[in-house]
Formats: structure tokens, sequence, C-alpha cells
């Protein structure tokens, strides 16, 4: 009902910046009727430069773009970075991608719903974005009106996949088919439901012909992505116990591995007796690879930082309490997959 | 008086999916391996069907649902299931367990495109959300009063003892627990009960309408949740539901007790002080076992420092209320709080005893059943031929004794002879028998067979 009487409440300029993903700045690029030879003006440098950076911080650093400028400069880096990583064509890249676009937006979205005081905008930003594009029925808590309620199944269909135990339902405040989130909670949400969006906007762009603008600026930006991208392929060795198997190879797409599957890999490596060099390599195709970052915590794996506690590979029933577990007729009678390396590595021996 | 096991074969009609063939072919067996129990559970479970066919109760969606049945073995055990087939309605049903007479009739708690085909292609459309809750889960100290091991190679029944691990006249290790739940234990299981329904109406906020409850026809409860909206819930969205259910993985996080990670040599280096050493590069580095061991030591306390904060999205509902309930704190801003967590030991000491509460005031759900979305269950309204109870719809649980209402049978003499004196009330009547060779109701022969604890004769 209440969502019906939005509709005459118009998007601001300013969310179009934001949220460049949401229909309205597709329409706001078909209504400028901008076509492939505008990106060869002079006054796209500026977006081109901009995308480029967009791009190669995300990638050389692993880092989102926060940064936010009129919405006309925005919604063109959108789609002008979306151009650029469809013509890359390296999948992990579209990946990446996608998922610091979503984090860039969860980050203004987050902001919007905590600080927002207009209210009617506040419930808009809402229906567009979770109720128009994920389904999703966000209520405001009407006992404290920054929190937010969200149905049950709702929830559990995106929080059960989260491995955090802090997302566990039994963790949250549930009353009457309702789970009460703050802001950035409920914004978390959805962050892969976003970073999915984004991603099968790429997949489904029809690129046949690019503007030599932005062609010339790939051409110039290759030895960089090269540097990271070209490094030799991991091998998945056959002694692996299935689910590092998993890890490794879904890490090698791209994919976004939770944390608890990045822990696995790591401890399994160190437990191994694998150099953190070569580890920190493991992680290089992932979608937030920072090197920093992922040294520091593969250090603090193996107990050369923080509390100095060495950190051993998870259980077997930890991990199949964490759906981690790919278990094997091989891994029968194994607690731990440790166990699975020593026992292949004695066979072949 | 009807001659039931002479009964005219109930007409059946072939129901057909494209080419497959989907409930057919009769598995009665052959007169030459009939038992003297075969014939006698045929014939009572004909009659039950044929009295009370109507109390079969058809599920939703009846054509998007598998169906399975269990068939008598030619000693009147439970033999092999046969899985994968399909029905229009439930008089086909009906027509079918006239006509052959199985054990067990079974319906999948999932919808599916094609019920018939191979799991993996049946197309996964949905599935009801089912608890079971067992009593043998419940741990009661009635339990070792009334269960039996029963050697599963020479058949001799052995009274519960702690610590039973062979058998004493076989030595063989093949023992199979066998239970009769008492009153105890069915009212244990009846709380069990009541907890879920309140976790279901006040915190997933499921109306009373939508929740069915039914005896499992042997020591236990099933709860369907009928609300078409939890349908699409996949395996992990359901164990998540069931660990909240069961009480398990609470952080003290949620109900306001936070690790506090910074040490004292921590604040003291953050407000530069020299002395301060947060990441314990002393301990680590230090040559001196003695100093390195109290170092240690010392990290290992600072593992238990706890602060209480007040949780951002409140104390009012669900896991967060019963907990300040049952520590008795009223606010978190009080000291009552910041005590318990001190007595217990801190931080690490207060989650184990989270734990523990945790178990306590949860609910006694098998996750397993609840977790698994192509299950298949006994359908309402069918006998269950370990009991020979029926598996029956609760509609007032409060004066409901399954041990009465769900035993349908018909009480036509029987002989029995029975392994070990036993004791058991069924249809409001207790049978006590200590005789080797005796006459019972069926209901109770049957129960007894079916049990384990007698044979036909």
């Amino acid at each position: 009902m209440l969502f019906n009487l939005l509709s005459h409440i118009r998007l601001g300029t300013g969310d179009l910046a934001k949220y460049p993903f949401l229909n309205e700045a597709s329409e706001y690029i078909r209504l400028i009727n901008l076509d492939y030879e505008e990106f060869d003006r002079p006054e796209m440098k500026y977006i081109i430069e901009r995308s480029a950076h967009r791009l190669e911080r995300e990638i050389t650093q692993g880092k989102p773009n926060e940064t936010l400028e009129r919405y006309e400069i925005e919604v063109l880096t959108f789609l002008v970075s979306l151009m650029m990583v469809k013509c890359i064509g390296i999948d992990s890249i579209s990946k990446r991608h996608s998922l610091f676009e979503a984090l860039r937006a969860e980050k203004f979205l987050t902001e919007d719903l905590k600080r927002e005081r207009n209210e009617g905008r506040r419930q808009l930003l809402i229906s567009k974005i979770f109720v128009d594009l994920f389904k999703v029925r966000v209520e405001i808590n009407d006992e404290y009106y920054r929190s937010f309620k969200v149905k049950v199944k709702d929830y559990l269909s995106r929080g059960s996949k989260f491995h955090e135990q802090e997302w566990k339902l039994i963790n949250r405040s549930v009353h009457n088919g309702y789970v009460y989130l703050r802001a950035d909670e409920t914004v978390r949400l959805i962050r892969n439901e976003l970073s999915a969006l984004i991603y099968n906007r790429l997949k489904a762009m029809d690129l046949s012909a690019m503007p030599k603008s932005v062609k010339l600026k790939l051409i110039a930006m290759a030895p960089k992505f090269a540097q990271n991208y070209d490094s030799p392929h991991i091998q998945t060795i056959s002694h692996y116990p299935p689910c590092v198997k998993h890890a490794i190879d879904e890490m090698s797409k791209g994919e976004n591995l939770p944390h608890s599957a990045r822990v696995l890999l790591a401890t399994y490596m160190l437990s191994i007796g694998k150099n953190i060099n070569d580890i920190v390599e493991l992680f290089h195709s992932a979608p937030d690879f920072n090197e920093g970052v992922t040294r520091y915590q593969i250090e603090h794996l193996a107990g050369k930082k923080g509390s100095g506690t060495r950190y051993f590979v998870p259980s077997c029933e930890k991990l199949t309490n964490e759906s981690l577990c790919f278990a094997t007729r091989e891994c029968d009678g194994i607690v731990n997959p440790v166990q699975f390396g020593h026992r292949s590595r004695n066979k072949v021996d | 008086m009807i001659d039931f096991d002479n009964l005219k074969e109930a007409s059946h009609q072939q129901v057909t999916d494209g080419n497959r063939r989907i409930a057919s072919g009769s598995r009665i067996i052959s007169d030459a391996t009939k038992s003297q129990t075969y014939q006698i559970f045929r014939r009572a479970f004909r009659e039950y069907y044929f009295k009370y066919g109507k109390n079969i109760e058809s599920p939703t969606e009846i054509k998007r649902r598998e169906f399975a049945f269990r068939y008598l073995g030619p000693k009147g055990e439970p033999a092999g299931m046969v899985r994968h087939l399909a029905f229009g309605s439930v008089g086909e049903i009906l027509a079918t367990a006239l006509r052959e007479v199985p054990s067990d009739l079974y319906c999948s708690n999932g919808y599916y495109r094609f019920p018939t085909y191979p799991m993996q292609e049946k197309d996964w459309l949905g599935a009801d959300l089912i608890f079971d809750i067992d009593t043998k889960d419940l741990n009661l100290p009635c339990k070792i009063d009334h269960s039996y091991f029963i050697c599963e190679s020479c058949s001799q029944v052995t009274k519960n003892r702690q610590g039973l691990d062979r058998c004493h006249s076989c030595n063989s290790q093949n023992l199979a627990l066998e239970s009769i739940p008492c009153k105890t234990c069915l009212d244990g299981a009846k709380k069990e009960v009541r907890k879920l329904l309140l976790i279901l109406t006040e915190d997933f906020g499921v109306a009373e309408k939508d929740i069915r409850i039914y005896f499992s026809g042997n020591d236990g409860f099933h709860l369907y949740v009928t609300d078409p909206n939890l349908h699409y819930l996949d395996a992990q969205a359901r164990s998540d539901m069931t660990g909240y259910i069961l009480g398990k993985g609470l952080l003290p996080e949620t109900i306001g007790v936070y690790r506090k990670i910074r040490t004292n040599e921590g604040q003291k280096r953050a407000n530069n002080d020299p002395e301060g050493d947060p990441y314990n590069y002393s301990a680590r580095y230090t040559d001196d076992p003695h100093i390195a061991h109290s170092k240690y030591k010392e990290r290992e306390n600072s593992q238990n420092n706890f602060l209480v904060r007040f949780p951002r999205s409140g104390l009012k509902y669900g896991w967060r209320k019963r907990l300040y309930q049952q520590l008795g704190v009223k606010d978190p801003f009080g000291s009552k709080l910041k005590n318990i967590v001190q007595e217990k030991g801190g931080y690490y000491s207060f989650k184990i005893e989270l734990d523990k509460l945790g178990k306590e005031l949860g609910v006694n759900i098998d996750p397993q059943v609840t977790m698994d979305i192509h299950r298949v269950f006994r359908m309402p309204g069918t006998l269950n031929s370990k009991s020979g109870l029926t598996k029956i719809k609760c509609t007032d649980l409060d004066s409901f004794n399954p041990l009465y209402d769900a035993c349908l049978l018909s009480d036509a003499e029987t002989k029995v002879k029975i392994k070990t004196p036993v004791k058991l009330t069924l249809k409001g009547q207790t049978f006590k028998i200590d005789e080797t060779i005796t006459s019972l109701p069926a209901y109770a022969a049957i129960y007894l067979v079916c049990k384990n604890l007698a044979i036909m004769i």
C-alpha cells in the first residue's frame, strides 16, 4: 500500500550517482541518446580516465572507489567501466568489478538508510532497491526508526549463506515473523545479489564495437592487468583434499570465497609447509584481493602476527557445518583435511 | 462378518505418466512363503484400511508429491521400500492400500514437477516444513525402565542395562534398542511440542491455523507448518532455522556480553605508553621459558576479559528475551549481568554456560528431518509398522492420549509367545504379561510383535 503511494515521489539525481545500476539510470542513458561516437569527444576523456582509474584501483589495490561526483559523471563512469570490463573479457575481473560496485553502493545505501531525514525518500530507496530489484520487503522498525525488519523467510534465504556465527538466526532479534536488523546489516544482506545483478548486466552487454578512445585507454592499461593476471595458473594438485580443491577451484574462477573457506585454504597450505609468498599468490584471483591485507592475515594464521597463536586447519565437522565439505570416498575415516593429505601422500610414496 | 483376507481386490487403476508406469504390480508374497505373522498382520492392516480408510489425509498438491510404500516381508517384518510413486487422489492410494496392504505408506514433504523421476531429475518446487520430536531423543530417566536390547543374531531380548555391549546368549554385538514409550515419555514429548509451538508462533509469526500436530504412530510427534511462505526455504536455510529452535550457536554478544580484545597492556600502548605490549612481542621473543609461560598465562586470562554493552537491535524478543528471563536479568545496564559473567569466569566460560542454557531452553527436535527437503514422511491416517499404531492428527494436545487415540487395530483375540516379561498400556487397558504364551487383543499382540518383543503363534 505504502509502496504504491510512493510512486509519485521521484528519485533525486544524487541517487542516480550513488546507485547507477537502477533502472532510472539506464533510462537516463537512453534519454541522452548516447552513441559510440560521443565517447571519442574530448569531454569524455575525464570519464574514461576515471573509469580506468577505478578499475586499476580495484585490480591492483583491491579497494572499491567511493568518491562521488555529479550524477552525469557517475552514471557514465559506471557505464564506461562496465564496457571496459566486458572488453577485457576476464571472468575474474568481471566478478571483482561487480563485487566492488556492490560494495560502493552498499556504503552509500547504508549511510542513506541511517542518516536520511526525509522519510519518503528513505521509503523510496527501500522500494526501488530492495523491493523492485530483489523482492525483499524491508520495513522500518516502528519502535526505533533507524533500524529495520525483514521477514524471517527473506532473512533465512540470504543470511544462512553467510558463514559468520553472528549471522546465524539464533544471534538475531526475531519476533512475530520478522528479523530486526541495523541499516548496515540490512544492506549487507543483499550484497551478493547486487553483485550478481551487476555481473549479469555485464554478461548481457552486447559490445559489437568499442569506442576508439576506450580501446586506446585499455591498450595503455594492458601491461598492468597482465602483471596481475598472467601469473601461472594455480594447479589443483590431486593429493589435496576435496574441500581444499574446491576452494582453490572457486578462487581461481574469481569467486568471492567466504572467510571460513579462505581460512581453510590458508591453514591447509601452511600445514603442508607452503611458504607465505606462495599462499598469498593463491589468493590473487580473489575479487577483493589486497596483497597487504592477505599477507597480514596469512601471517596471523601462521602465528607470526597478532596474538602469536598458530591456527590449525578446521576439522571436517566444522567444515561440514559451514557447508565447505565436499567429501569423497577417500575422505572416509578422517576427521581433519590434513589427514587426507598425509594418507594420499603416503599412498603415492 | 467380513473375511478381510479374501476381500475382493479393490479396483486399482494404474496411474500413468507418459510411458512410465507409476504405481503398479502387486507385491503380495506367494502362499508358500507366507508366515503366520505375515497373515495376521495383513488381515489386521487390511481391516484397518477398510474401516478407517477415510482417516488417510490427502496431502496438498497431491499430484506433485512422491509416494513410497514399504511392504511386509515373508515373516511379517517390514521389507524393502518402493519409492518414486505418484497418485492422483487419496482414493487411489486407499485402493492400493486395500489391494496390496503395504506395511507403511509415505508421502514426500517435497513438491516436484516430475515426482516419479529419479531424484536428480524430479525438479524440486518446494517442501513442507516438518519438525520431528522423538521421545528417544529426550533421554528421560524413565527410558531405562522400558527399553530392551534385542539381539539381531539370536533374537534374545535383554532388559536395558547400562553398559550392555553384547548379547548374553550368543555374544553378538549386533544389538537393537527397542522402547515402549510410557506416559512420562509422551508427556515429555508434548512439552517439547508446546515449546516448539511457542517459538513458531511468537518468533516466526506462523499462524496457529497453519500448524498441524500429528502423533507419529510410534514414539513422537510430527509438526507440519503449512504456511506456503516457508515452503521455498532450501536445506541451508532450514538448517539455520533448526539451529535457532535447538538453541545451538548462541554468542554472548547476542545478549550484550562482548569480548574485550584490548588488554590493559594494549591500553598502555594505545596511550603511547612504551611499556604496553598488545601483541605480546616480549612473550614470543623471550628466551626465558618462565617469562614466556607467565606471559602466556596472562594472555590466556585476557581471553576471558569482557564488557557489557546494550545490543543495538534490542533485547525484547526471541532468544534474547528468553535468556534474560532465565538469567533473571532485567536490564543490561544494571550490574547483574556483569556479575553473572564474572562469576562464571569471564567471556569464554560464560559462552560455555550459554551453550548449556541454549540446550536447556531449546526444543529437542531432530535437525536432520527438518533439513531434508527430499524426505518421505509417513502419511497421516496410515499405520506405523513399528507399532501398529496410527499416525493421527492431534487436535487437542492436552487431552490427546496417543496410546489410546492412535490405537485403532481390532481387538480380535490373538495368540503370541512373548520373549520377555513386559508391561504395557494400550486403549486404556494395562497388560502385565509374565507368561510365555498368552492371548491378547490384536492391537496389543501386533504392538509387541512390531517391537520384536513377541512372535505370533
